[in-house]
């Protein structure tokens, strides 16, 4: 898509925007997934972040250029600059405190409000790891996303659950909505791709994926 | 071998300083004789400058001995060479001797050579068992170590971490350094501290069940709690009911008291409260938490376990506290208090049977925390809450909550104190509320007696709030004495009642009956009084609607003094100490406005019929004997009206709007002879009035039997205005009235301006017939002349 190619080569660039209230874990699920890394001090994100990492979908590679942003309001001002171009997006709540996912609708309409229909939209509950200390049950989200029609997925950044996973998926699924646009020129644009539920995996699937080497580092 | 010694040979002095050699010599003699240090005296032959006089002597000396050794030598030579012979007789001996020695050395090999090969041989054998016994022992270490490793595996398998961990402290201690592999060595000091590692991380994913696990123990471990505390005080409420009724029975027949003292049943309690062991279905599991607290005290690490213990406990509390904005906190807070009261009841199993892991302090921060987070939820609840019953229904379960902790000893002095606060926003709520149900009531009201056909209709409408005039059931169908106005408003008062005493009881007062009247004053006195006296003021729509809010106004009256009996009897109060204390009828404006109603339409209504004053022939030549005909008309229907009110209204309240009604009728007697409408009028005419008075009177007189009292006298009082006037204008000497005494007695209602005005009207026959011959001079009769001087003097004195 984008005609500046001279130091990575990719076959598609794809957008996606992470949301959601402050302190759900959003820049941990980004540096998680293009550094592997985790930091367990809880700094504000200031503005806007963004981070690139190129993964292998049907032998296409696709770069995400994925855009951090702050939860708070008095960063809401970027809100239309942030949200333009962007062709997925992971709402992202905390599972220890509910007011982030009972937030998640809020965040869900702005979303739709700024970008194209088909844009995917991954609901990610974060912090899988605090089971004792769980404040939304898994069926609750698991019935908004079908409601919704969302994908979802509980991940936990500092444990690395799933969030290659929702990354993968969310690309994925870009790649086959691009790909069906590009064959069906003309044919139903406005179509939204129906939402699946995701069964939640354990962490031998994290392992599983990282053994199987589909990713590239 | 010197047969003797040769006498030793004195040296002769040189010539000299004879005395201070003499001296020296001397000395040195002594000296040498008693074999003392002679360098002092070298030294000095030498400091004093006179050592060639020294070494003369010595050489001189010297030479002496020597003549001394050659006779020696000369003397022992035939010894010496005695000696030589003996000597060569000495080596042919040794000789001989050696050859022997050799021959014994040759022999003794010769016979040790085979003893030697066993001594060797001997040597070998004792180092290979000297080497086997070390090899013994190692194995034999390893045999125990490896018995002892195999245990620990066994207890690792079998998840017995404190065993495990007990086999890997005794390896570390006695086996460790006794192992003389390096390798092995090397292996356990690798693999103690990944066992510890593994038997920690084991640990504490259990304690993270336990965590997760516990959180849903306690939800239903507070809703069991306080599910206890709300059936005990079921209970307490039943024993409260059969108590008030047999009290009712005492008040009502004194004979008839029996009184029963009921055994609390002890089976429905269980003994220590809900978590303790051999409690079944209500225990709880502290096995993980405490396991892995020793585990983590057998690892050393006892004070990182208890600190991650209370951070997480204190996390899960935390997340306890976030009430859902989505879900009405009306459907909410039973989830959430119930949360809250799990985790205290866990928390105070933890801290008696967990043996140390958290102090008291500790739980009671936790719980300081959990105070103010609840206080803080209610306030913003109660704040935003428009209903009374929402208030009633958090109210309950915050109490029932209270309880339940305060028996663990929690206290909850700052909950109740919220509520406490929150009680006049409740019942301002529910003051709103019933100012509108007792509007829809009232607005109902179609003024008509209420029929009723069933004696469960009258238990409801009329026992139930204690009503009735006898205690003797009616026959039925039964016509009530008020309308349907009267049971609507007393249903919703006694409901007001029992919602008020709900939200007081078991909030932390005990005597709450003073805040209960005060609260039901303020509902009679301010909401029904004014509902029904906006009723009275603009719905009632004739006589008989007045007379019926008259009537419910009676009934009404009666209700208030069982509302009050009631709010007692449910706060707990003796009914003897509420009805020492009589009190002012709540709903007295209205009842004043009924009756004021009342009293004005019937007014008005004889108004009407005394319009037929004005057909008085006031000049006529014969007084009517049997009175005017608006009396009769005005009598007529005051007839109907008590026959109708009689059945209805007590007697008080007839008497007191007859009483108004004759006062009215007095007034205008007397309005109608002082107005302008009438000219003039003679005795006749008077008389004539005299008789209506005196019809008036006897119809009061035949009430007679109406009033308890029998007191006739108030009715005939309020006739007196009218008949002052007229005993007055009959009288023969109507001057009296200017005599102060007779004044007061008889003619005390009158007043002086309408006295002039009556009295000149007053016309003898005599005065028309002399009208025509003005000019001739008449003889005027004595009362005439009186007349005058009390129409001059009355006129001067104004």
């Amino acid at each position: 898509m984008g005609a500046y190619r001279a130091d990575d080569d990719y076959d598609y660039l794809f957008k996606v925007v992470l949301i959601g209230d402050s302190g759900v874990g959003k820049s941990n699920l980004l540096s998680r997934f293009t550094k592997n890394e985790f930091s367990l001090e809880s700094k504000s994100t200031i503005g806007v972040e963004f981070a690139t990492r190129s993964i292998h979908v049907d032998d296409k590679i696709v770069k995400a250029q994925i855009w951090d942003t702050a939860g708070q309001e008095r960063y809401r001002a970027i809100t239309s600059a942030y949200y333009r171009g962007a062709v997925g997006a992971l709402l992202v709540y905390d599972v220890t405190r509910h007011v982030t996912f009972e937030n998640v609708e809020r965040w869900l309409k702005e979303l739709r409000d700024h970008t194209d229909a088909n844009i995917v939209i991954m609901l990610v509950g974060n912090k899988a790891d605090l089971r004792h200390l769980r404040a939304v049950s898994t069926d609750d989200a698991k019935a908004f996303a079908e409601r919704e029609n969302t994908f979802f997925m509980e991940t936990s950044a500092l444990e690395s659950l799933n969030v290659d996973n929702a990354f993968t998926e969310v690309l994925t699924q870009i790649y086959r909505v691009v790909s069906r646009k590009t064959l069906e020129i003309g044919d139903d644009p406005a179509a939204l791709p129906k939402g699946q539920t995701i069964n939640v995996g354990s962490r031998d699937d994290v392992s599983a994926v990282k053994k199987s080497g589909c990713c590239s580092a | 071998m010197l047969s003797s010694k040769p006498p030793r040979r004195k040296v002769v002095p040189a010539n000299g300083d004879d005395s201070a050699d003499k001296l020296d010599q001397l000395l040195l003699s002594s000296a040498i004789s008693n074999n003392e240090d002679l360098g002092p005296f070298i030294r000095k032959a030498f400091t004093s400058g006179k050592p060639e006089t020294l070494h003369h002597h010595l050489r001189h000396f010297a030479r002496s001995k020597e003549s001394e050794i050659e006779e020696v030598c000369k003397a022992h030579y035939q010894d010496f060479i005695l000696a030589v012979d003996d000597l060569r007789s000495l080596l042919s001996d040794v000789d001989s001797l050696k050859s022997s020695l050799s021959d014994s050395n040759s022999r003794l090999q010769h016979v040790a050579r085979p003893l030697l090969s066993s001594l060797d041989a001997f040597v070998e054998t004792r180092n290979v068992s000297k080497n086997v016994n070390l090899a013994i022992d190692s194995v034999r270490t390893c045999v125990k170590l490896m018995e002892v490793c195999t245990r620990a595996n066994r207890h690792l398998a079998d998840d017995n971490f404190y065993m495990a961990l007990k086999c890997v402290d005794a390896i570390e201690r006695e086996y460790l350094d006794q192992t003389a592999s390096s390798t092995l060595r090397r292996m356990l000091e690798k693999k103690i501290p990944e066992i510890r590692s593994y038997i920690e991380r084991k640990v504490n994913k259990e304690f993270g069940d336990w965590l997760v696990e516990i959180r849903v123990v306690s939800r239903n471990l507070g809703q069991l709690a306080i599910g206890q505390a709300s059936a005990a005080r079921q209970r307490e409420e039943d024993l409260r009911i059969k108590q008030r009724q047999a009290e009712e029975q005492s008040r009502l027949s004194v004979r008839d008291c029996i009184y029963a003292l009921e055994e609390e049943d002890e089976d429905g309690i269980i003994a220590g409260g809900i978590g303790e062991d051999g409690g079944g279905a209500a225990g709880f599991d502290l096995t993980s938490l405490c396991r892995a607290y020793h585990i983590h005290q057998t690892l050393g690490l006892e004070d990182r376990f208890k600190q991650y213990y209370f951070e997480n406990r204190k996390l899960q509390l935390t997340s306890d506290f976030q009430v859902s904005s989505m879900t009405p906190f009306l459907e909410s807070h039973q989830t959430f208090f119930a949360q809250i009261a799990g985790f205290f009841v866990v928390e105070d199993r933890v801290l008696r049977a967990g043996g140390g892991l958290i102090s008291k302090m500790e739980v009671e921060n936790l719980w300081d925390i959990a105070v103010s987070k609840m206080c803080s939820v209610l306030e913003d609840q109660f704040s935003r809450m428009q209903t009374a019953n929402h208030l009633l229904l958090i109210k309950d379960y915050v109490s029932l909550l209270g309880v339940t902790l305060r028996r663990y000893g929690y206290p909850i002095d700052a909950l109740l104190d919220v509520l406490s606060k929150h009680r006049d926003k409740y019942h301002e709520l529910l003051l709103s509320d019933c100012r509108k149900l007792i509007a829809e009531a009232v607005a109902a009201d179609k003024f008509e007696q209420m029929l009723m056909k069933k004696e469960y209709e009258y238990s409801m409408n009329v026992l139930s709030f204690q009503i009735q005039t006898s205690d003797i059931i009616p026959a039925f169908p039964y016509v009530a004495p008020f309308s349907s106005t009267v049971p609507d408003c007393c249903r919703i008062v006694r409901s007001f009642i029992e919602d008020s005493v709900s939200f007081m009881s078991y909030g932390g007062q005990l005597e709450f009956y003073e805040v209960v009247k005060k609260y039901l004053d303020r509902l009679l006195s301010e909401v029904l009084d004014e509902a029904l006296v906006k009723l009275i003021n603009t719905s009632i729509n004739g006589v008989s609607q007045a007379m019926q809010m008259a009537a419910n106004m009676a009934v009404l009256e009666r209700a208030c003094d069982f509302f009050f009996r009631h709010a007692a009897q449910l706060s707990g109060v003796p009914l003897r100490m509420v009805e020492r204390s009589r009190r002012n009828f709540p709903l007295r404006k209205a009842r004043d406005a009924a009756e004021e109603m009342l009293s004005g339409l019937l007014k008005a209504k004889v108004d009407g019929f005394m319009t037929l004053i004005e057909n008085v022939n006031w000049m006529g030549d014969e007084a009517p004997q049997s009175g005017n005909e608006y009396v009769n008309e005005v009598i007529i229907y005051l007839e109907i009206l008590v026959s109708t009110a009689q059945q209805i209204l007590p007697s008080q309240v007839l008497k007191r709007v007859l009483q108004e009604v004759f006062a009215h009728i007095s007034e205008k007697i007397v309005g109608t002879l002082v107005s302008d409408s009438v000219k003039r009028f003679n005795v006749n005419a008077i008389t004539g009035i005299e008789v209506d008075i005196r019809l008036l009177e006897s119809f009061a007189d035949n009430q007679a039997s109406l009033f308890s009292d029998g007191d006739v006298d108030v009715l005939r009082a309020s006739l007196a205005g009218s008949k002052q006037l007229i005993n007055l204008l009959l009288s023969n000497h109507p001057e009296n009235f200017l005599n102060p005494v007779i004044r007061e007695r008889s003619y005390n209602t009158l007043d002086h301006k309408k006295v002039v005005i009556v009295s000149e009207k007053l016309r003898d026959p005599s005065d028309r017939l002399f009208g025509t011959f003005g000019s001739r001079g008449a003889r005027q009769n004595p009362k005439r002349k009186s007349l005058d001087t009390l129409i001059k003097r009355l006129r001067d004195v104004s």
